[in-house]
């Protein structure tokens, strides 16, 4: 066997000195210093990524005085839970969707694009204001828009369900009759659950 | 020096040649906001006016396409790439020359050029057409201009560094950062101080010109008052990250606009996406949002902007490399390479500074624009690809601290030897 000294290599200068692997070292240890500290903020962060919510959707029980409502692809187009007398609710574009899994407000109805609710209930009635309940039950990437002139109110991040207030005008009281859009901005579709007037004598 | 510096640059223009014969249509990968660009640059080409919405964004890579639209029409995109190609290859030398210039040490120099040629997501980024490419190449040709003015003066080199430095600002917002760190160097750079003094007129004012005709551009297309106007994405942008949404979306007198989030963690627990009924240029608008959002949790707020900062140094791959899978994995690959190539040593010079209790400015001026973009990244969001202008600079600084480490093991040495 060929000594390290025959064949030209010196063996003292492959080898860092004690002092600069001391550097070495010291340099690693900022590097890891620095590789745990993102780390640490990634795990502290952690709760507030995700924010989806699987609680449960008991604020879909209403406490308002309510004259009408209607849920949306339960039974049929719209199943009627609560009605007064002479209200009718017209739906275009808004189809029967497929359930969503393990959730309490498990219907609903859909529009791919957009589609328009148009509800008429006679001005004795004095309905005060018509409320949404809008789901996001399937995605994470859904976000509608909800239009009744120049009311707008935006479905965003209603996994856990939200009611939307739409509150009824002078005019529209007198006429008998209000509009609604829905419409789809992101996601697949655009999806409502429930329908429901409130205003003086309903149920509550 | 210079053969080295040629074989550097050749050997750029083939890796660059080559992946762009590898993706063949570069132009089948635009899309989200950069789809927005090239649509403001056919615009500009044609002589379409611009809408306000136009101005959300800054002006100056779609007027830099515009140029190539107007003279070739659509063989522009060719020339376009082609010009990336050489551009990257420029970085690459232009690394070497400033790390010579600044520290006068050749193999040093040539270890910091090699480095950058060999980081294979600077050179993959060429495929696409984005902001970061010429910007890259814009703000390395500027700081070298002005480390050669702190070498030698003379109102070409001071001029050419605020003026690039202002065309990179113009393509990016994060171009700023390395007019901030230039300005910095009278304070902390005696020898740069001493020359900038004198001509800070000059470099403040070709550091303004671009942004003043850019401002001149926003306020044609809008119709704003101001004298001097920046577009419109500010505001948005800092909602846009600190939120830490899959969109932002607005909702504006019947035009819907949303920007989906393209980080790296784009799967990875962002918030569902929102819709605001306002303008995206509504900055008073989305400054309150953010408000908002710090008044509601603070302490998510700051967690938010660390995460974001750290973000620019994901270990995933980069928008838009991950479309194309050879692509995706080279980069995790060199992304993995460059924590004991390049990030050890610039922990290691850290440390050498730290203990002999020496800063030299030139590393200072170098280290400013990194740390820079991650101030820049806390305030609106981290994209590793915003992190590839600034990647030359962590080359230098990595090459240095090879260097140092070697200095310090011959001196070492020496005194065993004596």
């Amino acid at each position: 066997m060929l000594d390290r000294e025959q064949i030209g290599v010196k063996s003292q200068r492959l080898a860092l000195p004690p002092a600069t692997l001391a550097d070495l070292a010291a340099g690693l240890f900022l590097m890891m210093l620095a590789v745990t500290a993102a780390a640490l903020l990634d795990v502290l962060y952690e709760p507030y990524r995700d924010a989806r919510v699987h609680g449960s959707q008991t604020h879909y029980q209403l406490d308002d005085a309510v004259l009408y409502w209607a849920e949306f692809g339960r039974a049929a187009d719209l199943n009627v839970k609560t009605a007064a007398t002479s209200v009718s609710v017209e739906l275009d574009g808004i189809h029967p969707a497929q359930p969503w899994m393990e959730r309490e407000v498990f219907w609903s109805g859909r529009t791919v694009d957009e589609g328009t609710i148009d509800i008429r209930f006679p001005p004795a009635l004095s309905v005060q204001a018509v409320r949404l309940f809008v789901v996001d039950g399937d995605s994470f990437m859904r976000v509608s828009l909800l239009q009744s002139g120049d009311q707008v109110r935006f479905a965003n991040s209603h996994h856990d369900g939200v009611w939307h207030d739409f509150p009824v005008t002078v005019g529209e009281r007198k006429a008998g009759r209000k509009s609604i859009l829905l419409k789809k901005l992101v996601g697949d579709d655009a999806r409502i659950s429930a329908l429901v007037l409130t205003g003086p004598g309903g149920d509550t | 020096m210079t053969r080295s510096l040629s074989l550097i640059f050749a050997i750029a223009v083939m890796a660059g040649l080559s992946q762009v014969w590898l993706v063949e249509a570069p132009w089948h990968h635009i899309y989200s906001d950069i789809d927005g660009y090239m649509n403001r640059a056919f615009k500009l080409a044609f002589g379409e006016p611009l809408q306000p919405l136009d101005t959300f964004i800054p002006m100056g890579l779609p007027a830099f396409y515009a140029i190539f639209f107007w003279m070739f029409d659509d063989t522009g995109f060719q020339v376009v790439a082609v010009l990336q190609i050489l551009m990257m290859a420029g970085v690459h030398v232009l690394v070497g020359l400033t790390s010579h210039r600044l520290f006068g040490d050749r193999r040093m120099a040539l270890t910091a050029a090699v480095l950058s040629l060999a980081y294979w997501p600077l050179t993959g980024q060429l495929s696409f057409y984005m902001a970061e490419p010429v910007c890259t190449f814009l703000v390395v040709a500027g700081q070298y201009c002005f480390v050669r003015f702190v070498d030698e003066r003379g109102l070409l080199w001071v001029a050419g560094a605020g003026l690039l430095f202002g065309l990179a600002a113009t393509m990016k917002t994060q171009g700023w950062v390395f007019t901030i760190a230039t300005l910095l160097t009278l304070v902390f750079w005696p020898a740069a101080r001493s020359r900038l003094v004198m001509w800070l007129p000059v470099f403040l004012l070709a550091a303004m010109l671009p942004l003043a005709v850019q401002s001149g551009q926003i306020r044609s297309a809008t119709g704003a008052d101001a004298w001097f106007v920046l577009p419109g994405n500010g505001s948005y942008n800092m909602y846009n990250g600190q939120s830490a949404r899959r969109g932002v979306g607005t909702w504006d007198n019947g035009n819907f606009y949303i920007y989906f989030t393209s980080n790296a963690y784009f799967d990875d627990g962002l918030l569902p996406p929102i819709v605001f009924n306002a303008s995206m240029l509504d900055n008073t608008f989305f400054e309150e949002q953010l408000g908002a959002l710090w008044r509601q949790d603070p302490v998510r707020q700051v967690l938010r902007m660390g995460v974001s900062a750290s973000e620019l140094f994901a270990l995933q791959p980069q928008w838009p490399l991950r479309n194309v899978e050879v692509y995706s994995r080279l980069e995790i690959f060199f992304k993995y390479l460059a924590l004991p190539v390049v990030y050890l040593p610039c922990f290691l010079l850290l440390w050498l500074s730290l203990k002999s209790r020496q800063l030299p400015p030139q590393l200072v001026y170098i280290a400013l624009p990194v740390l820079g973009i991650m101030a820049v990244a806390a305030l609106t969001s981290g994209q590793p690809r915003y992190l590839n202008p600034f990647l030359p600079n962590l080359m230098i600084l990595a090459a240095a601290g090879w260097a140092t480490l070697l200095r310090s093991q011959q001196r070492t040495e020496s005194r065993r030897q004596v």
